[in-house]
């Protein structure tokens, strides 16, 4: 067996920050906010396709370069003018990167505060659980159907990590990862700090017990949608991640598998604290990793198991045993309690 | 608790997945002669609507009596109407709910058996219908029979007869199709979130 170790370490640290980013948003929503996000999904693909829409249409620009349209007939042209400006224009390349995570936000955003509207006026909260799955399915297939975007079916390549023009190509992977990581401190911090602000702790009021927040005189659906924005935001940013780590945006990506491993990386970490969302994400990286090459080796032995069905059922499995024997995670929240809970006590 | 039966779901879905490949059933399609006993300008009977539409009917008419002339048809309707009163009453209420999704996972059993009729097999085929069950769910207000068949149809037509005009009107692709349920959500949940729910709640 011939495994590059610094490669494979390079992958898994890269593909564990953009998980824990993604991670870190649904624990906002679900664990600190109590909204039960199931479209996480919908949220990181949005990111990926406006990643793809960017690298087609703004970079040429930023460049002072023709768009050429990238489906059809131009397919091949745009994808070598795609690469040639990453690899020969740093700055452009950079700054088009620095634009598409902008644009992704901002539009994750806007998108997470729509999505949640009509179905977080509703009392109960499966509504936007089911609502939300099924969007994440449907944006899918309507991508799928539009041209313009992914090119339909074919998908869209060459959508390159921004440090091609690094010539080395071990070194221009590290600096994405470090990238990654340092986007997913900022995230990590962003989150803390709010955990622990007056807006968490209104935010965890809304999850034990939203009556009593209205009551309070709380605006709790405008609270969510709020939350909703950050979150989908986050989880945008990880998408344009997810996309350029690929190197390829294609609908068949963005499919409900991926919220599901998200949401054994909360549930599993710890639902409502952050460090154990990391280490959720850590665990569910490796595994994941673990199997793949597991599978291959099985696979080379000549067993004919389709690895990826097992991968999910472990995966089902996992999160039905922490829900039923540790519902709580593997590091649990912590109690916070606030100057004025002392006195009251005293 | 949606979390766990997601995760259950999950976990059925793939061993299901994993026997199909194994007995190579994976889009397979169940060998049914399709015959056309009537014909006419705008109907067609096959003979596998002869079967589905009773099986439907008659199945609905049994739950329905169920629901309406049983104790645990009444023990039910308590549970969804107030769930605290009912436990309070004395209804067992750990086993009515086993006996409800006992129940409805065995509907929906049924339906999947019919509908596997029309066409490939595919361990997916339940969640991509989900979205129509959903919405026809929605539609129909979660109150009564009648409200659901009604919603159930009116997603059904929209879905195939709509979709086929607004194809021939304004050439909108097919590709949009799965567009329509979730618009009809959407539109239900901001404008009617009752659904055909009338008079007495």
């Amino acid at each position: 067996m011939n495994i590059d170790f610094l490669a494979t370490a390079i992958a898994l640290t890269t593909f564990f920050g953009i998980s824990a980013l993604i991670a870190l948003s649904l624990n906002l929503e679900y664990g600190v906010a109590g909204i039960p996000n199931f479209g996480k999904v919908l949220f990181v693909s949005i990111g990926a396709y406006t990643a793809g829409l960017t690298y087609t249409r703004l970079l040429p620009l930023l460049a002072g370069q023709a768009i050429i349209y990238p489906c059809g007939g131009g397919m091949a042209d745009a994808l070598q003018l795609r690469a040639q400006l990453m690899e020969s224009l740093p700055l452009v390349a950079l700054l088009n990167f620095a634009m598409t995570l902008v644009i992704a936000a901002v539009v994750g955003g806007v998108a997470g505060y729509l999505a949640s509207y009509p179905a977080l006026r509703l009392k109960e909260e499966w509504y936007l659980a089911l609502v939300l799955l099924v969007a994440g399915e449907i944006v899918r297939i309507l991508v799928r159907g539009i041209e313009p975007i992914t090119c339909t079916t074919n998908g869209l390549s060459g959508i390159a990590q921004p440090f091609t023009w690094i010539e080395d190509v071990t070194t221009g992977s590290i600096a994405f990862m470090l990238l990654i990581l340092a986007v997913l401190a900022v995230v990590f911090v962003y989150c803390e700090r709010l955990n622990y602000s007056p807006y968490g702790r209104l935010l965890k009021a809304i999850r034990e017990n939203d009556r009593v927040a209205l009551t309070l005189g709380k605006p709790v659906p405008a609270i969510r949608g709020q939350v909703m924005f950050i979150g989908s935001a986050i989880a945008a940013v990880a998408g344009v991640f997810f996309a350029t780590n690929l190197g390829f945006v294609s609908t068949n990506d963005y499919v409900v598998t991926l919220t599901l491993d998200i949401w054994v990386m909360v549930v599993l970490g710890g639902v409502g604290n952050n460090r154990g969302v990391l280490l959720g994400a850590l665990i569910v990286t490796v595994l994941d990793r673990l199997t793949a090459i597991l599978a291959i080796q099985l696979n080379s032995l000549g067993l004919e198991w389709e690895f990826n069905y097992v991968r999910y059922i472990i995966f089902g499995l996992i999160l039905l045993f922490m829900l039923r024997f540790r519902p709580q995670g593997l590091l649990p929240e912590r109690i916070r309690t606030t100057v004025a809970h002392d006195i009251v006590k005293a | 608790m949606i979390l766990i039966s997601f995760s259950v779901t999950l976990i059925l879905r793939y061993v299901v997945f994993l026997l199909a490949d194994y007995f190579n059933l994976l889009d397979g399609r169940i060998q049914v002669k399709q015959a056309i006993l009537f014909r006419s300008k705008y109907l067609i009977v096959t003979n596998t609507l002869v079967w589905v539409v009773p099986t439907a009917l008659i199945l609905m008419v049994l739950l329905s009596l169920l629901l309406n002339y049983t104790s645990l048809g009444r023990q039910m309707r308590a549970l969804a109407n107030n769930f605290p009163l009912a436990k309070v009453i004395g209804i067992p209420v750990e086993r009515v709910h086993d006996l409800t999704w006992l129940l409805a996972g065995g509907l929906a059993g049924a339906a999947g058996a019919l509908w596997g009729l029309y066409t490939s097999l595919n361990p997916l085929l339940g969640w991509l219908a989900i979205l129509s069950v959903f919405a026809a769910t929605v539609l129909g207000g979660m109150t009564s029979f009648a409200g659901a068949i009604l919603g159930a149809y009116v997603v059904a037509l929209s879905e195939n007869t709509l979709m086929q005009f607004l194809n021939s009107w304004f050439g909108l692709n097919f590709a949009f199709k799965p567009a329509i349920p979730f618009i009809i959500i959407i539109l239900v949940l901001l404008f009617r979130p009752q659904g055909f729910t009338f008079g007495r709640r």
